[in-house]
């Protein structure tokens, strides 16, 4: 008797507790998007699923070194570098749209956009996010050391990914991007002018802004035998506004479309370290 | 027994009538510096204001600040707050040094707000003056400001982003409290 009327004293209180609970249960949105599943728009030197806030411009500029292979005389690669410099702006939530312009083979300008499909939400109501890539390629350079002027619709390409990607807690993303690479120009006969293959990324996220990132893109179809799949390896460091971005590949390439079809490793095996290059991403948000 | 129950159950609800409710509270924070001024404010907050007892209970979802540039935002959740482990920031304390008299005649009065603060999973005492005023439809609207430093919840700044963030926000809030009853 004393209990039951001990007990039911508190339940007014336990009753109040209970309404506040419920009332901001209430207050978080059913669909509040998980944000960062990557830090930056490119996991490594390929896309992630994100783009760039609405409002907001972001510069990003590329650095991909030589081969370690150069050894002392280069700098271990460092004398020879492939430059990309871009800006892209968010439109909207939904929609990046950026030009960029790269050193590499042809001097390739290139305009892109990536459109969110999906975006996966913290509830798990949208298990995934899925976002849509597309950029067209055409090179600056009419004789990519031909000897002769190339015509433009020569010097055209384009790449189209279908970019999957869950955050699958705090620490860990994964992507998964089928791709589809044109080219006009081509290496050899066994390149095909349709190459298609699929896109691996990740991020494991070891401290508060310190992430290790890693990607490779493996083709399937349409890409002779010379060519191996292109890797990298890097970190991102974050300071407020930039997202700093080091990494190794075994890609001399700086635009996906060259570098997810055209990459020798060399003579040697895949993981030969004096294949690989040094490079980086410097990536600066400015809010418009 | 029957009687314990029925006598019970009214006390509940005599307790349960003098808790009042607030949903769509504003919570503000502000960091100003030479360089740049920081700003995020969610508008639903939620509250519990028991005057009887002189309790208060505020609770903010942390991803529900809205920042004017959304990669501040990213941050604000990602970096400092860490929502993902600690998704809610809480106060719970007391309401004392009310002219009771002045606030049932409608004036707005002078409390003194007493309890903790949890953010980030760290929780610090604060004591800070506040106001309340009664409106004609039995609604209390309340208003508090007070300063929180940044190290005293564990919240660690980068040291090239240290010029660009104050050390201590403002913390401004503002709430409507309806009987708990009307609210639902």
């Amino acid at each position: 008797m004393k209990i039951h009327t001990f007990l039911l004293a508190f339940l007014p209180l336990a009753a109040f507790a209970d309404d506040l609970d419920s009332a901001l249960a209430v207050s978080a949105p059913a669909n509040e998007p998980v944000s960062a599943t990557f830090k930056s728009i490119r996991v490594v030197q390929g896309q992630s699923v994100e783009t760039t806030h609405q409002g907001e411009l972001n510069g990003t500029i590329s650095h991909r070194f030589g081969q370690f292979s150069t050894g002392l005389d280069d700098l271990w690669g460092l004398d020879f570098a492939s430059m990309r410099i871009g800006v892209d702006y968010g439109f909207t939530e939904w929609l990046d749209i950026g030009v960029e312009r790269s050193s590499n083979n042809g001097k390739p300008v290139d305009l892109w956009g990536k459109a969110r499909l999906l975006q996966q939400t913290v509830s798990g109501s949208i298990p995934l996010s899925v976002s849509w890539f597309a950029s067209g390629y055409v090179m600056t350079e009419s004789s990519e050391g031909l000897g002769y002027a190339l015509p433009f619709e020569r010097r055209l390409s384009s790449v189209n990914e279908l970019i999957v990607a869950r955050k699958f807690n705090e620490d860990l993303s994964l992507q998964v991007s089928p791709t589809v690479v044109t080219r006009q120009l081509r290496p050899y006969n066994g390149d095909g002018e349709v190459a298609l293959g699929v896109g691996f990324a990740g991020r494991y996220k070891l401290a508060s802004r310190f992430a290790l990132t890693a990607e490779t893109t493996p083709m399937f179809y349409g890409v002779s035998q010379t060519w191996d799949p292109a890797c990298a390896l890097g970190v991102d460091i974050e300071t407020g506004g930039h997202v700093f971005q080091l990494y190794v590949s075994n890609s001399t390439y700086l635009t996906e479309d060259r570098m997810y079809t055209e990459t020798k490793t060399g003579p040697h095996t895949a993981l030969d370290v004096n294949t690989l290059a040094f490079g980086f991403n410097i990536t600066r948000g400015w809010a418009l | 027994m029957k009687k314990t129950l029925f006598i019970a159950a009214c006390s509940a609800s005599a307790v349960f009538a003098s808790g009042m409710i607030a949903t769509n509270g504003y919570v503000r924070f502000f960091s100003t510096t030479s360089i740049e001024n920081i700003e995020g404010v969610s508008q639903t907050a939620v509250s519990s204001l028991d005057l009887d007892a002189g309790k208060m209970a505020i609770k903010a979802r942390n991803t529900t600040f809205v920042f004017p540039d959304k990669l501040m935002q990213e941050h604000f959740n990602e970096n400092y707050m860490e929502s993902d482990k600690y998704p809610v920031s809480s106060f719970s304390g007391t309401v004392s040094g009310m002219n009771r008299e002045a606030f049932d005649a409608g004036k707005k009065v002078m409390v003194v707000i007493d309890g903790d603060l949890e953010v980030h999973g760290v929780t610090k005492h604060y004591h800070t003056p506040g106001y309340l005023q009664k409106a004609a439809d039995g609604s209390v609207t309340g208003e508090t400001s007070f300063q929180v430093k940044i190290a005293d919840h564990g919240i660690k700044v980068p040291s090239v982003v240290a010029a660009k963030l104050a050390d201590s926000m403002a913390i401004t809030s503002r709430f409507t409290w309806h009987s708990a009853e009307k609210a639902k």
